[in-house]
């Protein structure tokens, strides 16, 4: 369907309010992770730096993607001729059946991989061999809840 | 499935950026139409045939689909 410039715009707009909040609310865990005030919460001594580090990059990490899209949404709004050509990039029907594919092929090996890995790491620890088993029941449940979206909506 | 697309832009002399601005997709969607790579959707067939001033059935080759 053709979108015009003016529902492109509010497109955008939302997506802008929604990044912010998104750009804020990790913010705000960032810092609470810098002074460290979940460790009263999660275990004292028993929460490891090297958790703490990756935990702080991921919010770090997540946080800079954020706010790369904030400052491409924002040229997008100010440039015309750029915004409907990445509305037409996002919307092509071939990008589309490409990630289509990607989803339907990719939940194979990672069914694969999540069970293998459970299996192999029940060996040598329970916590890790229980989050991997939720992890492949939450995938399971995703992917049903959207099979039967997408099966009412088509 | 074979087009006259490729074609039908030389003889116009539309290049492949053109097309695609024309009829709202990419030029890598028309390159893999071109190609045979890609089936266009009802919808996009309709738009570039429109384009070209043609049918459907004059820009797609449809003898290859097999009747069931």
């Amino acid at each position: 369907m053709e979108t015009s410039v003016e529902r492109m715009k509010e497109i955008l707009r939302r997506r802008l309010i929604v990044g912010s909040f998104l750009v804020s609310g990790v913010g705000i865990l960032i810092a609470l992770q810098v002074y460290n005030m979940f460790r009263p919460f999660v275990g004292g001594e028993n929460y490891a730096d090297f958790l703490s580090g990756v935990q702080l990059g991921l919010l770090i990490g997540v946080d800079l993607v954020a706010v790369f899209f904030l400052a491409k949404y924002l040229g997008l709004l100010r440039d015309e001729k750029r915004m409907r050509e990445s509305f037409v990039q996002e919307n092509d029907e071939r990008n589309a059946a490409i990630a289509a594919k990607v989803g339907v092929s990719s939940y194979g090996f990672t069914s694969v991989g999540l069970v293998v890995a459970a299996v192999v790491a029940g060996y040598f620890s329970i916590g890790a061999f229980v989050a991997l088993l939720g992890a492949m029941v939450f995938e399971v449940l995703v992917r049903l809840a959207l099979y039967l979206y997408y099966s009412r909506k088509f | 499935m074979n087009t006259k697309i490729r074609e039908l832009r030389k003889r116009t002399k539309l290049s492949q950026e053109e097309l695609a601005a024309a009829v709202g997709t990419t030029r890598q969607t028309i390159t893999s139409i071109e190609c045979g790579k890609y089936t266009a959707s009802l919808v996009l067939a309709y738009k570039i045939a429109r384009h070209f001033g043609l049918t459907i059935e004059e820009v797609f080759d449809f003898s290859q689909v097999k009747e069931s």
